[in-house]
């Protein structure tokens, strides 16, 4: 895939957009309670004035603007400003807390940083004396801002006025700018959150960014009239690779929701053809129906149980690549009509054409849920590292256990050690400021995942693990962590699991319950509670996950059984650093921090006394004493 | 001239003074604070500002004119507006639509026009449908601006209530007790928004509040009530000190209270 040189790189991609398209919507944002619009020619100025301004304030070619907010136009403005004048993004994590924004900030040099409000301007301030390399804080939105007197600040608006300025009196002059650019310019750095030590920032080049686009586009194609709502993180390569690379590639309109609360609301006013999301939100769509589906009236629930096996039977036939009987194809047309249709449209994915979940494995229940009701979702494989994505289900050819098969322009090869490893244009450039890391990622040319996983009889990819983690059990065989706590996560009621094992004589795991799901199932059965370590200590709880466990059980080889496991009292909360911010378990950590639990998994302890704090975000701590009960499978010790 | 003028206000239920001469002045632009023990007076001070009761004595004036025989709906189109201690909103209603009841005051069409809809009563409902919409943004309820109101948490009635108050686009903001049954995350964005309210918005507060954290905080004076009688005025500082208050609020009710200077 060759990029034309009038199309490779975001600034200019808008400016042939704005030139083809003008006057199509690009871009939407609920605001007042009403979808506003920016067509393509709005899209350019903005980022023609902002860009200009930029350069009033005195941004050099090569300089970095740091992004923290929620999914906003201004976001997108502030990137493509960037990057018209030879600049480079780097996105932070909007929830990321002080010394996240102050290592992002500083490491990657940052001259301004762009923040939505004054929720993130006080980040950024509070941090100010170690960022000497930081000449302006801009910031979008000016609530609660009338006091602040720091003169590094400024607002969008008049850094956007003083653009306007420099365009009357030099009209040609931003143009100039983005020609000037080229294909091989860095574009972006995407800290990856790092389950392991300080984020890494990843150098992403236009043509790795754009080259992914277009080859993804090839075998999962998109169209200029759909429609794609965002609302993942925009420092997430994964969100990145719609909002910019794709929807500039290829035209189709971005919709930001009005809050980050709404979203789900507001994808449904949309109506998206197409969807990407992590596991998390498929996850929260498909037991969002059980929840509600509890509730229902008898009638419902009984519609509900007597249809969902139609779907699931036909989806089953179109995994196994077989043609649907007439009478299942029937069954199903009514199926669609009387209930599926209708529950599509609840969750806003009725005209969902493309849907793609990545960062993580989804389970195979919530995937058979979705092709059920006739979302056709497809599984996707990548990193950071190469711009997103390396594998994709095909359509009409989605196996759940995999995460399908490399997209045009990419190779996939295991090494002997078992490591995924991928070659293709969309590889990036090096770690910023971190060679070590960058010879230990690309040898020869190929990516290393860091990820365990082979390619089955068919040539698809199957990924077991992060190569570290994977475990060799007493009979030799190895054996993933990861692959047994997704199997448990399937579980509505288990929300977080961490499985330990590694030089161990057994398996041992920490459960966190899904407080929704628990407290609901707990109040049909009237068992009183108060707060989530009251609940997660009731016997009847421990009874309910000791039969999840024990299903998992059945279905993993006797070697790899989880012979015991506690209820954490808590919740795993990124504001703890026990997940990463886009909310992957940090093991290291984990294992770090409750080490007394694991202790006592592998004792013969019924029970292990907690005394401990927690800080919640305003400083404030709480303590928390309690006994955790130790539950055991009543499997024999080997 | 200060906005509203409390002067010697007289206010009995049969043989009980609920306010005894009370006189205290709230200048334009200011957070003031009514504080003092349970029974002490200050909701009824409330009311009689609002209108919901009538002082026997004394006077009541708002940028000059005297309020005490005006109605309650029309002290609020003179610019006054109020919540209540107990949460006062139509609870079957949405919350979008309890904000644009909060407009009627400022809707001028009548039944025939606002029954055709098309034309005048067409634009009048966007125009105030704008308001209303700007006040769900500063209030950050916009996820909840078609939930119906009794099937919210009490926090965010609490703030749909303020808003619904801010709706009628008062000069003069009465609050009563905004945090009573909030917990700390709640009453820290309550804070905010009274801090808005009063810079942003360049609204006056009076507000009733126990949580004396927030009380001294928040306000430019405080006014404190005991048994009716005004026993302290002043800036936080001053009030924190004044031995009066201290034993209003210690319970040492034998010391005879004496009005402090204002």
């Amino acid at each position: 895939m060759e990029l034309r040189d009038s199309q490779d790189t975001f600034p200019k991609l808008l400016v042939e957009n704005a030139k083809r398209l003008g006057n199509k919507v690009a871009l939407r944002e609920k605001e007042f309670g009403i979808w506003q619009s920016f067509t393509w020619n709005e899209y350019q100025e903005r980022v023609r004035d902002f860009s200009l301004g930029l350069l009033e304030l005195g941004m050099q070619p090569g300089d970095k603007v740091a992004i923290i907010g929620d999914n906003r136009p201004e976001w997108i403005f502030s990137e493509l400003a960037a990057q018209s004048l030879g600049g480079a993004a780097v996105g932070l994590y909007q929830d990321s807390n002080l010394n996240e924004v102050a290592y992002v900030t500083d490491h990657c040099d940052a001259a301004f940083v762009v923040a939505e409000d004054q929720e993130q301007v006080d980040k950024v301030l509070g941090m100010i004396e170690k960022l000497p390399k930081v000449k302006r804080v801009i910031y979008a939105d000016p609530r609660g801002l009338r006091g602040y007197k720091h003169p590094a600040l400024a607002s969008f608006e008049s850094v956007a006025e003083s653009g306007r300025k420099l365009l009357q009196a030099n009209p040609g002059l931003w143009l100039e700018n983005v020609r000037r650019g080229s294909g091989e310019d860095l574009a972006l750095i995407a800290y990856t959150s790092g389950t392991t030590g300080f984020p890494k920032g990843a150098m992403l080049s236009f043509r790795n960014l754009l080259t992914m686009a277009l080859c993804l586009h090839q075998v999962d194609p998109k169209a200029g009239e759909d429609e794609f709502v965002s609302f993942l993180p925009l420092a997430w390569i994964g969100e990145q690779m719609m909002s910019l690379s794709s929807a500039l590639s290829i035209g189709f309109t971005v919709n930001f929701p009005e809050e980050p609360e709404t979203a789900m609301e507001n994808i449904r006013e949309i109506g998206p053809q197409v969807m990407f999301a992590p596991p998390r939100i498929w996850e929260n769509l498909a037991s969002a129906v059980q929840v509600k589906m509890m509730d229902a009236s008898r009638f419902k629930r009984l519609v509900f149980d007597a249809l969902m096996p139609i779907g699931y039977k036909v989806a089953e036939y179109r995994f196994k690549r077989q043609s649907v009987p007439p009478q299942w194809r029937i069954l199903n047309k009514l199926a669609q009509l009387a209930l599926f249709r209708a529950l599509k449209d609840r969750l806003g994915l009725s005209f969902v054409r493309s849907g793609s979940t990545g960062g993580a494995a989804l389970g195979p229940d919530v995937f058979r849920f979705f092709h059920g009701i006739g979302v056709p979702l497809k599984q996707i494989y990548g990193q950071t590292e190469i711009s997103g994505i390396s594998c994709i289900h095909r359509e009409g050819d989605v196996q759940f256990g995999t995460v399908g098969l490399p997209i045009p322009g990419t190779e996939v090869m295991i090494s002997e050690s078992g490591e995924i490893l991928s070659r293709s244009k969309s590889v990036f450039c090096g770690y910023y400021k971190n060679d070590r890391a960058t010879a230990d990622a690309i040898v020869d040319g190929w990516l290393h995942s860091g990820d365990a996983g082979y390619l089955d009889q068919d040539g698809h990819l199957v990924v077991i693990d992060r190569l570290k983690d994977v475990l060799r059990l007493a009979d030799g065989a190895q054996f993933s962590p990861q692959f047994i706590e997704n199997r448990l996560k399937f579980s509505p009621y288990i929300k977080e699991a961490v499985v330990f094992g590694k030089e161990r004589p057994y398996l041992t795991a920490i459960l966190c319950i899904d407080m929704g799901i628990v407290g609901k199932w707990a109040e049909k059965r009237k068992i009183s509670y108060t707060t989530y370590t009251d609940l997660s200590s009731k016997p009847e709880v421990y009874e309910l996950l000791a039969q999840e466990v024990e299903s998992v059980n059945q279905s993993l080889p006797s070697a790899a059984r989880i012979r015991k496991f506690v209820l954490l009292y808590k919740e795993l909360d990124a504001d703890d650093e026990e997940l990463t911010r886009t909310r992957k378990v940090r093991r290291r950590f984990v294992e770090e921090r409750y080490s007394e639990i694991i202790a006592a998994l592998y004792a013969d302890r019924p029970e292990v006394a907690i005394d401990t704090t927690i800080r919640f975000q305003d400083g404030r701590t709480a303590k928390i004493q309690t006994k955790l009960g130790v539950r055991s499978m009543g499997l024999e010790a080997p | 001239m200060a906005q509203l003028v409390v002067d010697k206000v007289l206010l009995r239920f049969g043989g009980v003074t609920a306010l005894h001469n009370v006189s205290f002045e709230i200048e334009q632009g200011t957070i003031q604070a009514l504080i003092g023990p349970n029974g002490a007076g200050k909701t009824s001070m409330l009311n009689c500002i609002s209108g919901v009761y009538r002082p026997q004595r004394g006077s009541i004036r708002f940028e000059g004119r005297d309020l005490n025989r005006l109605a309650p709906h029309r002290r609020t189109q003179l610019g006054l507006a109020r919540t209540f201690q107990n949460i006062a909103l139509f609870k079957g209603m949405t919350v979008l639509d309890n904000l644009l009841i909060g407009r009627h005051c400022h809707q001028r069409e009548g039944i025939l026009r606002g029954g055709l809809y098309y034309g005048w009563g067409e634009r009048e409902e966007i125009a105030q449908r704008k308001i209303v919409e700007e006040i769900i943004d500063f209030l950050e309820i916009q996820s909840i601006r078609k939930k119906v109101v009794g099937t919210l948490a009490y926090g965010l009635q609490k703030r749909v209530e303020l808003a619904r108050a801010l709706a009628l686009e008062p000069k003069l903001l009465l609050l009563d007790e905004p945090m009573a049954g909030m917990n700390a995350e709640e009453k820290e964005d309550m804070a905010r928004f009274i801090i808005d309210i009063n810079e942003g918005r360049e609204i006056t507060i009076l507000m009733i509040e126990h949580d004396m954290g927030v009380v001294m905080d928040l306000s430019h004076r405080v006014c404190v009530l005991s048994f009716g009688e005004k026993i302290a005025d002043g800036v936080p500082e001053e009030v924190q000190q004044n031995q009066a208050v201290q034993s209003a609020y210690l319970g040492e009710a034998t010391v005879p209270l004496k009005s402090a200077p204002a």
